[in-house]
Order: C-alpha cells, then sequence, then structure tokens
C-alpha cells in the first residue's frame, strides 16, 4: 500500500514535471524575439582577401579616363572557393561599394555555411516574429476596443430602459409617498391599539 | 549618339515622369534608375526637374550634384575644371598603399595639373591622416576656375580632418615657366605626380568609336585640362622631376606612345628605371618612375610592366 503511494507520487511529480517544461518551452519559444543588440555580428572573418575576384564593372571595355566621365562605380566580386558572385552599385562611391559588397558577400557565406544559424536566418526570423507580435498585439487591442464597444451598447440599453420620462417619475414619487403615508397611517394606528391596550389593562 | 526608342521611353514613364529624361545618358533604364535614385537622394524635391533635364541634355551628373567622391572624400565639382575619373582614383589609391607600407616619414610630394586638388588631398588623407607620415604636400594648377576650386575642396577637407589639413598647400602656377621651381617654393621633391591633359587635338573633336571622347565631356569639361600630349610629359621631366632631384614620379596618360616617350627621355640616365600600370579596365593608365637605388623603387610594385 505504502509502495503503491509513493509509485503515484512520483507519478504525479514527473507529470507536474513534464507539464511545466512543456508550459515553459512553449511560452520561451513564443516570446523570445531575439535583442536587436543581440544578434550574431556580421560575419566580416569569412571574406579573405586573397580568396576574392575583384572587378569594377564601369560599362564595357573601350576608352577611358579622361575621354569618358562615367559615374557609376559598380563593383563585382567572385568569391574563387565557392562561385558565389556578388554585385553592389548602389552608392556613387566606389569604397563604399567595395565595402558593402564584402558585406554582402560575407552574408552569403554565413547562409551557407551556417544555415539557419547564420546572421541572416536570425535577422529574417526576428523580422517576422516581430511582425506576429505586432500583428498579435493588434488583434489584442482592436479586440478588446471592440468588446468595450459592445459592453457600452449593452449599458446603453439597460439604461435606455431605466431611463423615464419627469411624468413617470413624479408617479413614481407619488407612490412611494403615498406608501410611506400608508405606513405612517398603519403606524398611528398600531400605536393607538396599543394605547387601547393599556387602557385596557 | 544612338536615338532613344519610344518603347524604353513609355517604360521609364511607367516608372517616374523624370526618368525619360535620362535616358540619353545612360544607355539602359537600370542605369537611368540609378541615377534618379542618386539625384533624388542629393537634391532637395524643387531641383529634380530641373536636373534630370540638364541630364538630359548631357551634362555631367558630378556638376549637376556638385560633387565626385574620391577614395574616402567627397570632392566639389564646378564647371571649368575637370571632374575627377575613377581611373585616378584607383591609381591614387594604389599608391598611398604602396607608400604607407614603406612607411617612410616627412616625404615631399607635387602634384602638378592638380585641377580639383583630389590627387593632393587624397595622398594627404591616406599618408597624414590615416599612416601618420607627416608627408608635405605641394599641388598647383595654371587656370584661376581649377585654383579657386581646390582651396574650396581644401577648406572643406580642413572642416573634416582638420590634424592633417596643414601638410598641404595649394598655389597657383604654370607648368611651362621657366621659373616655376622657385614659384612652388620648394628646393626639392620626393615624388611628382601629376593628371596632365593627355588627349591629343586630333582626338579631341573625335567620336567614342573613333579613338575621340564623349560628346558629355567634350560640351561640358574644360579643354584645357583635357588636350594635351607629349609636351606636357616633356615639361613634367624637365621643370619639374630633374630640378627638384625628385626620386619617383607618377604620371597619368592615354596612349602608349606617351609612356614610350616617357622612357626616351629617361633611357640614357643610369639611375632611372620607368614602368606603366594599367588600370582595371586593362587600358594602359600611368608611367612611373623611380630612383633605382631610392626608397622610390617601391613604385615599380605598381607597374604590370617595366621598360628595361
Amino acid at each position: 500500500m505504502l509502495a503503491y503511494h509513493r509509485a503515484s507520487q512520483r507519478l504525479i511529480q514527473s507529470l507536474s514535471n513534464l507539464h511545466q517544461k512543456f508550459y515553459f518551452s512553449t511560452t520561451a519559444s513564443i516570446n523570445s524575439i531575439p535583442k536587436k543588440n543581440k544578434l550574431p555580428p556580421r560575419p566580416k572573418w569569412l571574406i579573405k582577401e586573397e580568396e576574392i575576384d575583384e572587378k569594377f564593372i564601369k560599362g564595357g571595355r573601350g576608352p577611358g579616363g579622361q575621354k569618358i566621365n562615367k559615374s557609376n562605380s559598380k563593383v563585382q566580386l567572385t568569391h574563387l572557393p565557392t562561385g558565389i558572385v556578388v554585385t553592389c552599385q548602389y552608392s556613387r562611391s566606389q569604397e563604399s561599394n567595395r565595402k558593402r559588397a564584402r558585406e554582402i558577400l560575407a552574408l552569403r557565406l554565413d547562409e551557407q555555411q551556417n544555415g539557419e544559424k547564420s546572421r541572416t536566418s536570425i535577422v529574417n526570423e526576428r523580422k517576422t516574429k516581430l511582425k506576429q507580435s505586432k500583428t498579435k498585439k493588434a488583434n489584442r487591442k482592436y479586440r478588446n476596443l471592440q468588446e468595450e464597444k459592445n459592453n457600452q451598447l449593452v449599458e446603453n440599453e439597460n439604461s435606455d430602459q431605466s431611463e423615464l420620462s419627469p411624468e413617470e417619475e413624479f408617479e413614481l414619487f407619488l407612490k412611494q409617498y403615498s406608501k410611506e403615508k400608508e405606513i405612517e397611517v398603519e403606524k398611528d394606528e398600531s400605536n393607538d391599539n396599543n394605547n387601547n391596550n393599556d387602557n385596557d389593562k | 549618339m544612338p536615338r532613344v526608342s519610344g518603347k524604353l521611353v513609355k517604360q521609364a514613364a511607367r516608372v517616374s515622369p523624370l526618368l525619360p529624361y535620362l535616358l540619353r545618358a545612360n544607355p539602359s533604364l537600370a542605369q537611368a534608375q540609378q541615377e534618379l535614385k542618386w539625384i533624388q537622394a542629393e537634391l532637395p524635391k524643387h531641383q529634380w526637374k530641373n536636373a534630370v533635364k540638364r541630364r538630359n541634355a548631357y551634362e555631367p551628373l558630378q556638376y549637376i550634384l556638385e560633387s565626385q567622391p574620391f577614395g574616402s572624400l567627397d570632392i566639389i565639382c564646378e564647371k571649368g575644371v575637370l571632374i575627377p575619373r575613377w581611373e585616378t582614383e584607383e591609381w591614387c589609391l594604389k599608391l598611398s598603399s604602396v607608400l604607407s607600407i614603406l612607411g617612410k616619414k616627412n616625404l615631399s610630394i607635387l602634384d602638378s595639373c592638380t585641377g580639383t586638388g583630389c590627387i593632393p588631398l587624397l595622398l594627404n588623407y591616406e599618408l597624414n591622416q590615416l599612416a601618420n607620415l607627416n608627408s608635405h604636400i605641394r599641388a598647383f594648377d595654371i587656370s584661376s576656375d581649377a585654383y579657386r576650386l581646390s582651396k574650396r575642396n581644401h577648406q572643406a577637407y580642413s572642416s573634416l580632418h582638420p590634424s592633417s589639413a596643414t601638410n598641404i598647400k595649394f598655389i597657383q602656377a604654370n607648368l611651362f615657366s621657366e621659373s616655376i621651381v622657385s614659384h612652388v617654393g620648394i628646393q626639392c621633391a620626393d615624388l611628382i605626380t601629376s593628371n596632365p591633359p593627355y588627349i591629343p587635338a586630333h582626338h579631341y573633336h573625335k567620336s567614342v568609336g573613333l579613338d575621340g571622347i564623349s560628346r558629355s565631356v567634350r560640351e561640358y569639361e574644360p579643354a584645357e585640362a583635357l588636350i594635351g600630349h607629349m609636351e606636357f610629359y616633356e615639361a613634367l621631366i624637365n621643370n619639374l622631376v630633374k630640378p627638384l632631384s625628385a626620386s619617383g614620379f607618377v604620371f597619368e596618360l592615354g596612349y602608349q606612345e606617351q609612356a614610350d616617350y616617357v622612357y626616351r627621355m629617361l633611357k640614357d640616365t643610369e639611375e632611372w628605371r620607368v614602368g606603366v600600370l594599367k588600370d582595371s579596365a586593362s587600358n594602359i593608365r600611368c608611367v612611373l618612375g623611380w630612383k633605382s637605388n631610392s626608397p622610390m623603387r617601391v613604385l615599380g610594385q605598381l607597374c604590370s610592366s617595366i621598360y628595361s
């Protein structure tokens, strides 16, 4: 009997543990939006200059220098070991395009090497989670607003019923007044009765 | 210039009413869109329309936006002064990288035909602001427009990097004058740099397909900064390199024969070595020279071929 009791207790405990674990893990996965300052760093260390072939594309061959004035400064990087090609021409400055192209290439290499743990996928995950929580919050807000509205409507209906015209109110007052009078009359009567009783005594 | 097709104009107009204006200067839609993005990013909204109209008349984007990135610097551009080219930026950065690795302090550098002042300012930034080499840089140009603009660029530079701005000085002077050395005010220099006019007059009026130059350059950039040939290289060697007993030089150029000419001028002196540098479009871009017993022999690392 004692053994059975212990066994059942253990079972209950393990069940509650399991429940706790389960409960904990679900809330953790929902709430764990990675902090912006705790994202994995930009994987610049993946860039090795000797593994890169860099080209500046100025719109084809032909004369250059003083003869032509090109404003675009597209940078194309080829990562020799993997064959990944990246281009960048967002800025007029070749320097910043070179830097940016290296950042893009580093992210691409990171994606290839680390898959789900790469910076891009974590950043994207963060974005979707933020969006989800935003829509969730918005839904909650509008649900609450709607509920409040509904409640107000009900209240208004109720108060509409309880509202009386002045005449009705007057009647009500009269009724109450007459009732009070009656009670007073009754009281007097009872007093009288008492007196009578006294007299009887 | 090929005519812009109606189809392309319609396609562009669907994206933005400003975009069709940019098609004459940019053959592809993607390029035109890129330019429009830059115009919209750098100019206030009420100037956009005027900007695209100017671009439609082949005016260089750098005159419209009044600037051109050059290395880590932003160089102010004005009509009347040549716009810095990416090829110049490229060799300037290569040059400053070998000089930074060399690490020699107190170098004296002179830049001739400086224009906007882009070459000395970038060298100053790389050598004195970043590598802390305390080089002394002087630069001159014959044009008063260029001189004024280089002073303006110097001012803009000193507001951003005041600690290294005092290492550089701009002067107005004529490369061909006999008293140029005394005018510049230095007795000797280690390195002479220059981007002189190097387009021969007979190529200046031809189109790009015929070894000529683009319409935008011919119509808007100053001819005095473009038309030139052997006489400039001769003057650079005879009026600067030799009297200042320089031990190295880097001159931009556009033709193999200009490099050959410089080599022939120095062939008979034992101490000089001469080589050429190609840009990343594999066009010949610079002639370099150095005294083989001087620290400037590091310039040899930049050459794709060396005369022997």
